[in-house]
């Protein structure tokens, strides 16, 4: 199981939001889109979701072209929306309930059951959606989203207001059900993207970029008592200058941070502070630069 | 479609105020067939419903907007569109699962009002000796008059961008194709046959034949078109609004 987007664009009246959306997700893995606010990622999933038109552009699911809009794809889509719009008077079992009907499945009430268990909400099926707290709200969202057994599973923000252990849970959820599924997700946390996703796309100015960590390698900023000499440290691994006491060293072998010490001992400098960059997060600022 | 239509129906008897609305609606009507004087049918001595099938066009210019005012303006407000319209569910299947659990409520209304129906049957002077034919057409005539509400209601629902606004609009498209080609049909500047076209063009006057019994083939054609239209229209900005 696969998709892929190619060229995909979408303008609002002289606004182009999206100008040449390409992405590819394939099934036992995680795929992120990311971007600043309105870069046009929520578009992008509700084109993916048939809810909006592309202008232009090919969506393609298994190497053959969908039509977005046709009941037969719709049944292949799991869809947490953005801001998680749930019917909060109606109680956990009822909306997943209609979710069913909506996706008209047979014998819901096994399936609820199981998905009830499979999200956590056990203890909370028979509550009022409104008295929920948003963790357990963005658990019903992912339960609806995946109750239908979707192939593909799109889950825009995913983990947005969920305290740590939550998204702990919720990640590792995430990490299972991209074992039998594509899943596509966007979320503003870059940390959490690192983990569990397997391919990153960049959106910028309507356009993706797929972010690769310059083949795994991890760099380490490294401040020193005094203004080091780049020649020291050449020898580890690809380095810069970030301002006079401070260092970015690329980590290209496995004892490089030994390296680094023994290079700072033989030059008699002193390090004062050494930390992992995050090259994720460096490289979403710089491509919106 | 289903699943809408159980839900929409579903949500309206939770929500206390609507089923209370529908109760509000129901003894505004009978107070003005049996209690208040100028129009009580007891005042009024015979045994026949013209006054009830007169003053429900009235209710429902107020009773249906209140109904369908809420369809599709909510759904696309909070944001429920996008999870619904995620789901393998057409615009048509939105539509009709709403207006069908609307007609079921509007159904449930004409049953709870044969109560007047069978209160005149017995108070007529020979007990049952009523106009049954004329009855029947008539609330044929109000059924079909609540079908045409119904599509100018979801109409006017699908193209608002708030409930306040559909409910306004919905009642005024309703009272100008009830009422307002006949009044214009009665002013003396018309010439030539304009009064007898404009009167075509006027629910009431379709109603008014109904209720005598009879039923012509252009008011079901007319009640048909307005039909047709309304719904066409209102589910083709369902869509539109979607891309």
């Amino acid at each position: 199981m696969s998709l892929s987007l190619s060229h995909i664009s979408k303008s609002y009246d002289s606004q182009k939001i999206l100008d040449g959306v390409d992405l590819s997700a394939k099934k036992g893995e995680v795929t992120a889109l990311i971007g600043k606010n309105g870069a046009g990622k929520t578009t992008t999933f509700k084109i993916i979701c048939g809810l909006i038109s592309q202008g232009s552009g090919e969506l393609k699911w298994n190497d053959e072209v969908v039509d977005v809009h046709s009941m037969k794809w719709k049944k292949k889509i799991g869809y947490l929306a953005e801001h998680n719009p749930l019917y909060s008077n109606l109680f956990v079992k009822e909306f997943l309930s209609l979710s069913c009907d909506l996706n008209r499945i047979p014998s819901s009430n096994k399936r609820i059951s199981e998905t009830i268990i499979e999200v956590g909400l056990e203890n909370h099926q028979r509550k009022q959606i409104k008295y929920l707290s948003k963790g357990f709200k963005q658990r019903i969202g992912l339960a609806q989203a995946i109750i239908h057994n979707p192939q593909l599973l799109i889950l825009d923000e995913p983990t947005s207001g969920l305290d740590p252990s939550q998204l702990i849970e919720i990640r590792s959820l995430i990490k299972n059900l991209s074992k039998d599924r594509v899943v596509i997700l966007s979320s503003h946390i870059l940390s959490e993207i690192e983990q569990i996703c397997n391919n990153i796309y960049i959106l910028k100015e309507g356009r993706t970029v797929k972010y690769s960590d310059e083949n795994g390698h991890e760099a380490m900023r490294i401040i020193f008592n005094r203004p080091p000499k780049i020649s020291w440290f050449n020898s580890i691994g690809r380095t810069e200058i970030i301002n006079n006491h401070e260092l970015s060293i690329c980590l290209e072998t496995k004892n490089s941070k030994e390296k680094i010490f023994d290079a700072a001992v033989a030059n008699g400098i002193k390090i004062i502070e050494m930390r992992m960059e995050n090259n994720l997060e460096n490289a979403f600022v710089n491509s919106q630069e | 479609m289903n699943a809408v239509y159980f839900h929409t129906i579903s949500s309206f008897f939770r929500s206390p105020f609507k089923v209370l609305s529908v109760a509000l609606f129901i003894l505004i009507l009978n107070l003005f067939l049996w209690v208040i004087p100028s129009s009580s049918i007891l005042d009024f001595g015979f045994a026949d419903l013209s006054l009830f099938f007169s003053t429900v066009p009235f209710i429902f210019l107020i009773f249906i907007p209140s109904l369908f005012m809420n369809f599709v303006v909510e759904d696309f407000e909070n944001g429920m569109s996008d999870w619904l319209f995620s789901k393998p569910l057409t615009p048509l299947n939105y539509w009709l699962g709403h207006v069908l659990s609307g007609l079921t409520i509007i159904f449930l209304f004409l049953i709870l009002s044969l109560s007047s129906y069978f209160s005149i049957y017995f108070l007529a002077s020979n007990i049952g000796e009523i106009d049954h034919l004329q009855i029947i057409s008539s609330y044929f005539g109000i059924w079909v008059l609540a079908l045409v509400f119904t599509a100018i209601s979801t109409f006017a629902s699908s193209i608002s961008k708030n409930q306040s606004g559909a409910f306004l609009l919905s009642v005024l498209l309703c009272y100008f194709f009830l009422a307002i080609p006949s009044f214009i049909s009665e002013l003396p500047i018309l010439v030539g046959n304009a009064d007898y076209i404009l009167k075509y063009f006027s629910l009431d006057s379709h109603l008014e034949i109904l209720s005598r019994g009879i039923v012509e083939m252009k008011s079901l054609i007319y009640f048909a078109t307005l039909i047709v239209l309304f719904s066409f229209f209102a589910i083709r900005n369902i869509e539109k609004r979607l891309r």
